[in-house]
């Protein structure tokens, strides 16, 4: 029995019982026992906080995060495991953050949930550092949310990107300094500001 | 070292990237500037801070959002999801047309026993009808594909029709024998 499957078999147009379950649950990844509903239960919430972090909002993050579990799920065939599962999930959420942006031509202004504006309010370093990254420009954000945040090494950053290890590294490098730019006045003069 | 360390280059010695002569003469300096070593001490905590920010979960529903989707697409025409198929259907059906049209004016005369009861246009349009035939099995293959991508023995179908299909275009044009 899946866990939390909203799916209770309901008729559909052409008379016939189909479960909304059925369809993910015989989507499995080649090779594994991994099926559709296991990847995003895995993955969820890695992809929603990268998003999140690239898009700078709550809404775009949860329509690009649906438009990244239907490609991989139209895609699950064509997985040949040349490379982790987690840097094939990655490059997809990458690339579809990109994209959205490029069609929204949105620029990378745009406050995370106005966290800058609250940081009045329960100040942290952790929200701070939200508050920056819709700052930073593009090329840096991404290489920092994923290795600094998501924990991901530049190997497989630059397989995601598209670009070497050292390139990546040189971003990480001056996201990094931009970040301390920005936050001088908090990380000088408030030595007790929380972490997180 | 004279100057005072870059940020770059001081969050780099935080992951230990410098070689290690580099990473001597980094340690050395800023073991003497209390600008460098406040710096480095700055970028270390954004570091762990950053790496402490965590995972954000996304809303309840997105999942059954996701798998309405799903069964969107699943509803839709077999036609309006060839997309995701390029190289094959329509355009592939076009192409083995044309093919079929050029290869009309190569075709040999009809000749000895066989030749009798086929001319060249008959046996043409034989090969062309039989190419439409597993056209359409191939669209029937993408259909079910497309609701069901795993489905391994229509993977097969598929992958059989697509060889009968090359087959029959060789044999075409190879004189049809």
């Amino acid at each position: 029995m899946k866990r939390g499957n909203p799916g209770r078999p309901r008729p559909s147009k052409d008379g016939e019982v189909h479960s909304t379950a059925e369809l993910t649950e015989q989507a499995r990844l080649p090779g594994t026992a991994l099926d559709f509903e296991d990847l995003y239960r895995q993955y969820k919430a890695k992809v929603f906080s990268t998003a999140y972090r690239m898009l700078s909002n709550h809404a775009d993050a949860e329509d690009v995060t649906q438009d990244i579990f239907v490609k991989v799920f139209q895609k699950l065939p064509t997985f040949r495991g040349d490379s982790a599962v987690s840097t094939w999930i990655y490059r997809i959420a990458v690339n579809a953050c990109l994209d959205f942006r490029r069609r929204r031509k949105r620029h990378e202004t745009v406050p995370l949930n106005d966290e800058a504006e609250q940081v009045s309010v329960g100040l942290n370093l952790g929200r701070l550092i939200e508050g920056v990254i819709p700052k930073m420009p593009a090329g840096y954000r991404e290489v920092f949310v994923l290795h600094d945040i998501q924990g991901l090494k530049h190997e497989e950053i630059g397989k995601i990107l598209g670009i070497t290890d050292g390139a990546s590294k040189s971003q990480l490098h001056r996201a990094r300094a931009f970040l301390r730019r920005e936050l001088a006045p908090y990380l000088s003069d408030r030595p007790w500001l929380k972490e997180v | 070292m004279k100057e005072h360390c870059s940020d770059e280059l001081l969050s780099s010695y935080l992951d230990g990237d410098p070689t290690p002569a580099e990473a001597g003469l980094v340690a050395e300096h800023v073991a003497a500037c209390p600008v460098c070593r406040k710096a480095l001490s700055e970028l270390r905590r954004v570091r762990d801070v950053s790496a402490r920010l965590g995972q954000i979960e996304p809303p309840d529903h997105t999942w059954h959002r996701i798998q309405s989707r799903l069964e969107h697409e699943r509803s839709r025409p077999a036609a309006a999801r060839l997309p995701a198929w390029p190289w094959i259907g329509v355009p592939a059906l076009a192409a083995a047309a044309a093919l079929v049209a050029f290869l009309l004016g190569r075709w040999p005369a009809p000749a000895g026993q066989n030749r009798d009861v086929h001319t060249r246009e008959q046996v043409a349009n034989e090969y062309q009808e039989y190419v439409r035939g597993i056209d359409k099995a191939m669209s029937e293959c993408e259909a079910a594909l497309a609701e069901n991508p795993g489905n391994a023995r229509v993977q097969d179908a598929y992958q059989s029709a697509r060889a009968s299909r090359t087959g029959a275009l060789d044999r075409l044009v190879s004189g049809g024998d």
